[in-house]
C-alpha cells in the first residue's frame, strides 16, 4: 500500500511538472505548399513531350519549432513530387530534410543537427536556405557558441553539408565543413565608448574543409582552410565596414583544377542623416568559390556566399535579366543616393519626393595567364587543367564588363488618392557570361516604368503598371534570318518588351490583378508572345492563398546573386502559406 | 569549467583546422593507367562505359567528345565511348543522330542538357548526370573496381547481305545476387556530318562514337532469373541486318551487361564489326 501511495504520489508530482511544462512552452511553425498544373503551350514552345507526363509539379514545406526555456528543437519537412519546373530534379522526394535541437543559457549555446548561420558577410562561410531556389546547404553537426563577456562572441561549428537528399553517411564523398569565428563589438564591451559617436567593432574567421583525395589525375589537397577578418567603424552619420578573405590552394571542376589562391574583400563607406543617404561599396573577388565537394559544380555544395553588390529589380521587365555573382572573378562597385526632396516644397509638392539614384558594374579580373611546363600556349587556350592558372594585379581591372545598371528612381505622393512611382534603367548584361551562352549578343538595354496606385477608399485600392524595355537588338536591327538555326536558343527573351498589370485590392483580405508580358520586338517571329496571367489572392491572418493562371515566360530567379533558370510554362498555380 | 570545457573544444577545432594542404609543383600524379597498382596484372581488366550525350546544335559538345577521346586513349581503351545524340540541341532533322533508344534513356537519366555525361550509369549526387569536369575522376574511380565478368565477342558480317551476327560470352568471377541484363549496341565511328563548334558551323565535322541503336531492345534482355555463381557462363547471341545508311567499315559492337533495376553498368566490351 506504502509502495502504492508513493508511485502515486511521484505520479501526481510528474504530471504536475509535465503540466507546467507544458503551459510554458511554445511551439511556432509555418507551411508552404506551390503547386503548378502544366498545359501544352506550343506557341511557346510546351510540347507534350516537354511535359514529359509531368503535368504536375509541387513543393511543399513544413516547419516545427518547439521552445521550452533555454532549450529549443524543430524539424522542417519537405516534399517535392515531382518538383515544379525550373527546380533541380534531384529534390524530387519527400522526407524531413532539417532538424535541429539547441541550448542557450546566455553564456554558452549548443545546437544539435542542421545548422544555418554564417560569419560575416559569409565570405567564407554561409549555410541558409532559400525556398525559391530550391537551394539548402544546411551543415548537419554541431555549433557551439561562447559569450565570455559583455561583447564577445565565439562560435565553432563543424559538419557535412545537405545535398538534396543524399546521405549523411561516411561513405558519401563530400567533405567536411570545419569553422571558427570570433567576433568583438567594442560599444558592449566598454560602455564609456556608449557615450560617444563612435562604434567599432571586428572579427575574424577560419574555415576548413576536409576531402579524401579520390581523384587520380590531379595531387588534391585535402584540407582546404580559408581566413577571413573583418572590421566595422562608426562615427556619427559616418559607417566604414570592410571584410577580406582568403582562400589556399583549392583546385575543383569549377575553377578548371586551378591551383590558384582564391581572395575576396568588401568594403563599404555609407552617411545618412534624415531624408538623405549615401553609400559606395567596392568588391573583388578573386577565386573564391568553395564548395565541400571539388567535383561539385553550378551552385551545389557551396560553403561560403559572395554578396551582390547591385540593386535588386522588383519589376518584372528589368528582373529578365538579374545579374548572377562570378565567383571566379568579379571587380565590382556600386553608389546609391537617396534624397527626399522635403514636402510643401515646389519640387518635392505636398507630400515630398523620394529620389533614389544608384549606379553598379562588375567587370573581370585582370588575368596574365601563365604558360605550363611543357605548353606552347596558356591554359585557358590549350584547355590544360591542372596549373597555377594565372596571376592577378590586385587593384586591375579586367576589360571584360559583365554587367551595368544605372537607374533613377522617383517615388510622390501626388494627392491623398494618387501615389506615382516610376523609373529609368540603363541595364548592360553580358548573357555570355552571365547565362553562360557561349556566341550570345550582349544586352545592352534600356527599361523604364511608371506603378501608379489609386486609393478609391481606405480599404481599396488599384495599381497600374507600364513598362517596356528597349534591347539594342531591335536597334542594331538583328534579323531572324541572320541567325543561325542552332543559336536561336539564346534569342528567346530578347528584343522589346513591353507589360502592363492592373492590380485591384480590398484590404486587408483580397487581391485580383491580371497582367501581361508582350516580348513584341523579339527577332524571331515565333518568338513575340505574349505572357499573360491572371491572379486572385487571399489573405486572412498569417494565411496567404493564390490562385494564378497564364503563361509564365523564360528567365532567371536571383535571391543574393544566387540564380536559378525558370523555364517558360503555362498552367494554373497555386501557392498556400500560412504561420503560426 | 564551462570556460575549460570550451576552451578545450576550440583547441580540437584549431588542431583539425590548421592542416591546410598546400600543394607545391607538379600538380599531377602519376598515373598507371587505372585499375590495379603498378607491377600488379589483373586477370580479368575493369573496362568502363562512358556514354556523352550531345547534340549538333550543342556548342560545348565538341570538347566533351575531344575529352572523352583523351580519357580513352589516356587509359588504353579501358574506357569504351559511346556518344548518344538526344536532348533538344540533338534535334536537327536535316542531319539526325537521335535514335528511339537513346531519347528512352535520356528520360530514364533524367538528363536535361547537353554536354552530360553517364559513367557507368552510376548515381551521382542522386541522379545520373555527370558534367564534362567529372568525367577524369569517376572515370578513374570506376576503373579501380575489380571486374566481376569478363565478356568476350564474336562477330559475323556477311558483306553482301549485310547480315550481323554477335555472340557475346559473359563469364562471372564475382557472386551476384541481382537480375542482370545483356545490352548490344552498334556505334560508328567518324562519321562526318554538321556540327555546330565554338567557332561556329562546321560541315564537315567528324562525329566519333556514334550510337545508332542496339540489337535487342533499350534495355537489352534479362540474362538471369538466379543468383550468379562465380565460373558461371552466358552466352547469347542475336542477329540482324546492318542498315544501309552505316559504313560497316567503321561500326562497332558496343555490348554491356548491366543491373536490371539500377541499371549500373557492371562490364563493357568493343569490337569492330570487321
Amino acid at each position: 500500500m506504502k509502495r502504492f501511495l508513493l508511485s502515486a504520489a511521484l505520479f501526481l508530482c510528474s504530471t504536475g511538472l509535465f503540466a507546467q511544462s507544458i503551459n510554458e512552452s511554445q511551439v511556432n511553425g509555418s507551411f508552404q505548399i506551390d503547386g503548378q498544373y502544366y498545359k501544352v503551350d506550343e506557341a511557346i514552345g510546351i510540347t507534350k513531350e516537354s511535359i514529359d507526363g509531368k503535368q504536375f509539379g509541387t513543393n511543399g514545406f513544413g516547419k516545427i519549432n518547439y521552445s521550452l526555456g533555454n532549450f529549443t528543437a524543430g524539424l522542417r519537412y519537405e516534399a517535392y513530387l515531382p518538383p515544379m519546373s525550373g527546380f533541380d530534379t534531384r529534390l524530387q522526394g519527400c522526407g524531413i530534410a532539417n532538424y535541429y535541437a539547441s541550448y542557450d543559457n546566455g553564456t554558452i549555446a549548443v545546437t544539435l543537427g542542421d545548422i544555418y548561420d554564417q560569419f560575416g558577410n559569409g565570405f567564407i562561410f554561409r549555410t541558409y536556405e532559400e525556398w525559391a531556389l530550391g537551394f539548402d546547404n544546411s551543415l548537419r553537426g554541431m555549433r557551439v557558441i561562447y559569450r565570455p563577456a559583455a561583447g564577445v562572441t565565439l562560435k565553432a561549428v563543424y559538419g557535412k553539408q545537405r545535398f538534396y537528399w543524399s546521405s549523411y553517411a561516411a561513405t558519401e564523398k563530400r567533405g567536411i565543413v570545419r569553422g571558427i569565428d570570433g567576433e568583438w563589438d567594442l560599444n558592449q564591451s566598454f560602455s564609456a565608448l556608449n557615450d560617444t559617436k563612435f562604434r567599432a567593432s571586428l572579427g575574424g574567421s577560419f574555415v576548413s574543409k576536409y576531402q579524401k583525395n579520390t581523384n587520380t589525375t590531379y595531387n588534391i589537397p585535402e584540407n582546404v582552410g580559408a581566413f577571413d577578418g573583418r572590421l566595422n567603424l562608426g562615427y556619427g552619420r559616418f559607417a566604414f565596414t570592410t571584410e577580406y578573405a582568403y582562400k589556399i590552394n583549392d583546385p575543383s571542376a569549377f575553377n578548371n583544377y586551378t591551383y590558384h589562391e582564391g581572395q575576396a574583400i568588401l568594403s563599404s563607406l555609407s552617411y545618412s542623416q534624415k531624408g538623405f543617404g549615401v553609400i559606395v561599396q567596392v568588391k573583388r573577388v578573386d577565386n573564391m568559390s568553395f564548395k565541400s565537394d571539388y567535383q561539385g559544380v553550378k551552385n551545389d555544395l557551396d560553403i561560403n556566399f559572395i554578396p551582390p553588390i547591385n540593386y535588386t529589380h522588383t519589376h518584372s521587365l528589368p528582373a529578365i535579366y538579374s545579374y548572377a555573382t562570378q565567383p571566379l572573378g568579379e571587380m565590382a562597385m556600386q553608389l546609391q543616393v537617396n534624397y527626399t526632396i522635403p514636402k510643401n516644397t515646389i519640387i518635392g509638392g505636398k507630400y515630398g519626393t523620394k529620389v533614389t539614384l544608384d549606379f553598379s558594374q562588375v567587370n573581370d579580373i585582370k588575368r596574365n595567364y601563365i604558360i605550363g611546363e611543357g605548353q606552347s600556349q596558356p591554359t585557358h587556350i590549350s584547355g590544360h587543367n591542372g596549373t597555377l592558372g594565372y596571376t592577378s594585379p590586385f587593384f586591375a581591372v579586367g576589360d571584360r564588363k559583365f554587367y551595368h545598371d544605372f537607374n533613377i528612381e522617383l517615388e510622390r505622393r501626388l494627392n491623398k488618392k494618387w501615389k506615382l512611382i516610376a523609373q529609368y534603367i540603363n541595364l548592360y548584361y553580358d548573357m555570355e557570361t552571365i547565362e553562360n551562352h557561349p556566341g550570345a549578343e550582349t544586352v545592352k538595354a534600356n527599361i523604364g516604368f511608371v506603378d501608379v496606385t489609386y486609393r478609391i477608399s481606405s480599404k481599396q485600392s488599384i495599381r497600374f503598371e507600364l513598362q517596356h524595355l528597349w534591347d539594342n537588338i531591335n536597334k542594331n536591327n538583328t534579323a531572324e534570318a541572320s541567325i543561325a538555326e542552332d543559336h536561336k536558343d539564346v534569342y528567346k527573351k530578347r528584343g522589346n518588351w513591353a507589360a502592363a498589370l492592373v492590380e485591384y485590392s480590398i484590404a486587408p483580405k483580397w487581391f485580383v490583378s491580371v497582367a501581361d508580358k508582350y516580348n513584341y520586338g523579339n527577332p524571331i517571329a515565333d518568338n513575340r508572345d505574349h505572357y499573360y496571367t491572371a491572379s486572385v489572392g487571399y489573405i486572412k491572418e498569417s494565411t496567404r492563398i493564390t490562385l494564378t493562371g497564364g503563361r509564365q515566360s523564360e528567365g532567371m530567379v536571383c535571391v543574393g546573386g544566387v540564380c536559378r533558370v525558370v523555364p517558360a510554362s503555362s498552367g494554373v498555380s497555386l501557392s498556400i502559406t500560412t504561420s503560426f | 569549467m564551462k570556460k575549460l570545457m570550451f576552451i578545450l573544444a576550440m583547441a580540437f577545432f584549431m588542431v583539425g583546422m590548421v592542416a591546410c594542404d598546400i600543394i607545391e609543383e607538379p600538380y599531377f600524379k602519376e598515373n598507371n593507367g587505372g585499375g590495379n597498382q603498378p607491377g600488379e596484372e589483373p586477370t580479368v581488366k575493369k573496362y568502363v562505359l562512358l556514354e556523352d550525350y550531345t547534340g549538333v546544335k550543342c556548342v560545348n559538345c565538341p570538347a566533351a567528345g575531344e575529352l572523352a577521346l583523351q580519357l580513352q586513349e589516356q587509359y588504353h581503351h579501358q574506357v569504351v565511348v559511346l556518344s548518344v545524340h538526344a536532348g533538344d540541341l540533338a534535334e536537327f532533322p536535316l542531319f539526325d543522330l537521335t535514335t528511339t533508344e537513346g531519347d528512352e534513356w535520356w528520360k530514364f537519366l533524367a538528363f536535361q542538357q547537353n554536354p552530360t555525361g553517364a559513367i557507368n550509369r552510376k548515381m551521382v549526387n542522386g541522379g545520373y548526370a555527370y558534367d564534362t569536369p567529372m568525367w577524369a575522376d569517376a572515370v578513374a574511380e570506376v576503373l579501380q573496381e575489380e571486374a566481376a565478368l569478363e565478356m568476350t565477342p564474336s562477330i559475323q558480317y556477311n558483306e553482301t547481305t549485310r547480315e550481323l551476327k554477335v555472340d557475346i560470352k559473359s563469364k562471372f568471377i564475382a557472386e551476384l545476387p541481382d537480375t542482370y541484363s545483356l545490352t548490344v549496341c552498334i556505334m560508328e565511328d567518324s562519321l562526318v556530318g554538321i556540327q555546330q563548334t565554338p567557332e561556329g558551323i562546321v560541315k564537315d565535322y567528324v562525329h566519333r562514337h556514334v550510337f545508332r541503336g542496339t540489337m535487342n531492345g533499350t534495355w537489352g534482355e534479362n540474362i538471369n532469373t538466379t543468383a550468379i555463381a562465380p565460373n558461371d557462363e552466358i552466352v547469347k547471341s542475336y542477329t540482324t541486318t546492318l542498315n544501309e545508311a552505316y559504313n560497316a567499315d567503321q561500326c562497332y559492337i558496343i555490348a554491356y551487361v548491366a543491373n536490371s533495376d539500377t541499371k549500373e553498368v557492371l562490364q563493357v566490351t568493343e569490337k569492330k564489326i570487321k
